[in-house]
């Protein structure tokens, strides 16, 4: 999984950092002042780095928690995010996290600890509640057995029930969440493509029907699930592909439990975009046709929002209005 | 025509050596014939060059640099740089080979980390001194060249491509006074052999990227039927790139037997090409 692992001096001691190393004992060990030093140096190639990533635990400073960019998550109560790491174990080709990092290493934050007081904070500073997102730079279920993030965050929640966590995936680890009691205000968000998607860009990635036994298996469980199926790229068989896709989620799902359901086309900023297309060139994702309008690319659509329109009219069928929303 | 095969995506490899008798068994193993002229001594062969650069972190750079220059038109691929050569060790035994995992340079205070490529080789740090080290204050290799060679390697390649390789040489024990030029030789003796796979294993990573930066033909003769400004040549680049990606190699092939007025004219019967284009 990594080649290495690099460490902040300042964190070498701290338990959470020592029972990793232990975890991976056979992997050579390197210290660092500070995880930028290998993070954000400049001549790196993401591309080439993403066949030895290494792990890099850190402590991370100044602002934890953050307010979502617009067009995020829910409306309503104040929306924020925090990032218990840095970029993510699979490799899906249309992902923003190429273009924002320069490399492809991981960097886990291992000061839960502060991250648990600013999240706090911001709770309480929203008449307990509020919408938090994780998993916005990162997957956060896909580093589960090493970084425990649910162990340690689930409580937090326990004790605000009027604040939502959001868990945004793709991975199929949730022995963490199955083990522990369910929680109301908890929502694990699973995303989904089509399989020519899946198969075509989400390398590394669990399969469509683990990803879809593992949520079966949280809702069983009594988690709140919820389904984002992004990014949508424009493809000639799209619909048929997306038919299929829909009729197997939600025959396998209670529907009506589910917490909600959304939808979003591919788009990025420019700047991720520029970067990922010199990193990718031989992909032909990135020779589709484009729009840039402030600042963001999206994929020409050549149906003018039919296409968009006739996938939610299909979500239709299996979902209520109220479960719905289409991101911004 | 003739399939390509993933040697053809090979990048030159340029190797920066110390001491001409660190350099000799490397330079006999691997084949390599001297080239006449220049400001620092040069062997070459199919694809590989070497530079004896002298002792100390000026004369890395230095070389690091000329080498660059003087074969920069050799191939339109990175070529993959290493810095071979011995090295003091706090606890490790004589004659083994490590591969660097960090070197930091006590003048500057800074530190640079190669990629951690997979390797049968031991690790080390690595810290660059001015004068022979003969304290072995840390537990690291020491050498003269290392973080100076870095500085200006990662400034042609990609940090990927840059590696350093040192054979220990001298040690508590052994101290630096001890070393022959019998004793370097044997030591490098044993380093060409794990340097052969660390070439092998940075090749392979590199041919993977060059195949996927790779030109279509088509790119290379359009680009001499005009005077293309800087925009429109790094225009004409992408959409090339795109054309390739999108498996419309022959479509591109097609468009460049054409004959056009301009190349304003060519890129843009080139875009239309691409308006087109759904996966």
């Amino acid at each position: 999984m990594f080649a290495a692992i690099y460490v902040e001096k300042e964190i070498k001691e701290h338990p959470r950092t020592q029972e990793i190393l232990d975890r991976f004992s056979d992997l050579p060990v390197i210290d660092c002042e500070r995880y930028g030093e290998v993070f954000n140096r400049n001549a790196q190639n993401f591309r080439i780095q993403k066949q030895l990533p290494s792990l890099i635990l850190a402590k991370k400073y100044g602002n934890l928690v953050l307010p979502t960019p617009e067009g995020y998550g829910f409306e309503g109560q104040g929306s924020y995010y925090f990032s218990h790491m840095m970029n993510c174990v699979y490799d899906c080709r249309y992902c923003f996290l190429q273009g924002m990092y320069r490399s492809a290493n991981t960097v886990l934050f291992v000061n839960y600890e502060d991250f648990y007081s600013g999240l706090e904070r911001y709770i309480k500073n929203t008449n307990d509640a509020g919408n938090y997102y994780s998993g916005y730079d990162c997957d956060s279920l896909a580093l589960e057995p090493v970084s425990h993030f649910c162990q340690f965050f689930l409580p937090l929640f326990r004790k605000y029930p009027n604040a939502m966590l959001e868990i945004r995936t793709k991975s199929t680890q949730v022995r963490g969440l199955l083990e522990a009691k369910a929680l109301k205000n908890v929502i694990v968000a699973m995303s989904f493509a089509s399989e020519a998607a899946t198969a075509r860009w989400e390398h590394k990635v669990p399969s469509l029907k683990k990803r879809l036994e593992a949520l079966v298996k949280l809702q069983n469980s009594g988690w709140p699930v919820a389904l984002r199926f992004e990014p949508i790229i424009y493809t000639e068989t799209l619909l048929e592909e997306y038919a299929a896709l829909f009729k197997l989620v939600f025959s396998s799902l209670d529907t009506e439990k589910i917490h909600s359901v959304s939808l979003g086309e591919f788009r990025m900023p420019t700047e991720f975009y520029k970067n990922i297309s010199k990193l990718y060139p031989d992909e032909a994702l990135y020779a589709q046709p484009i729009n840039v309008q402030e600042g963001e690319v999206s994929l020409k659509d050549n149906s003018d929002g039919a296409t968009i329109e006739k996938l939610e009219a299909m979500l239709n069928e299996f979902i209520g209005p109220t479960q719905y929303y289409r991101c911004a | 025509m003739k399939k390509a095969t993933m040697e053809d995506f090979s990048s030159p490899v340029n190797l920066v050596v110390a001491h001409a008798i660190e350099a000799k068994p490397i330079i006999q193993q691997l084949g390599l014939k001297s080239v006449n002229g220049g400001a620092f001594r040069r062997y070459q062969a199919q694809g590989v060059n070497l530079v004896v650069s002298g002792m100390g972190r000026v004369n890395a750079a230095a070389a690091t640099a000329y080498l660059s220059a003087v074969t920069l038109d050799d191939s339109m691929y990175d070529p993959i740089w290493i810095n071979a050569g011995i090295a003091g060790h706090k606890t490790f035994e004589l004659g083994v080979s490590v591969i660097i995992r960090k070197i930091t340079d006590p003048v500057t205070n800074r530190s640079y980390y190669p990629l951690p490529i997979a390797s049968s080789l031991l690790s080390s740090n690595l810290v660059t001194v001015d004068v022979p080290e003969e304290e072995y204050s840390q537990n690291a290799a020491f050498d003269m060249e290392g973080s100076a060679f870095w500085a200006i390697a990662t400034k042609f390649s990609p940090i990927e491509f840059v590696q350093l390789l040192k054979v220990i040489s001298d040690n508590p024990e052994n101290g630096i006074s001890t070393l022959s030029k019998d004793k370097i030789e044997n030591f490098m003796d044993e380093l060409a052999a794990g340097l052969q796979l660390l070439i092998t294993e940075l090749q392979a990573l590199a041919s993977q990227h060059n195949c996927a930066i790779t030109l279509p033909a088509a790119y290379e003769k359009m680009l001499q039927c005009f005077n293309f400004t800087v925009t429109q040549s790094s225009q004409l680049r992408r959409a090339c790139q795109q054309f390739k990606a999108a498996g419309l190699e022959l479509k591109l092939e097609e468009i460049s037997t054409l004959k056009f007025h301009s190349a304003k004219q060519l890129l843009a019967e080139i875009n239309a090409g691409l308006e087109r284009f759904t996966i």
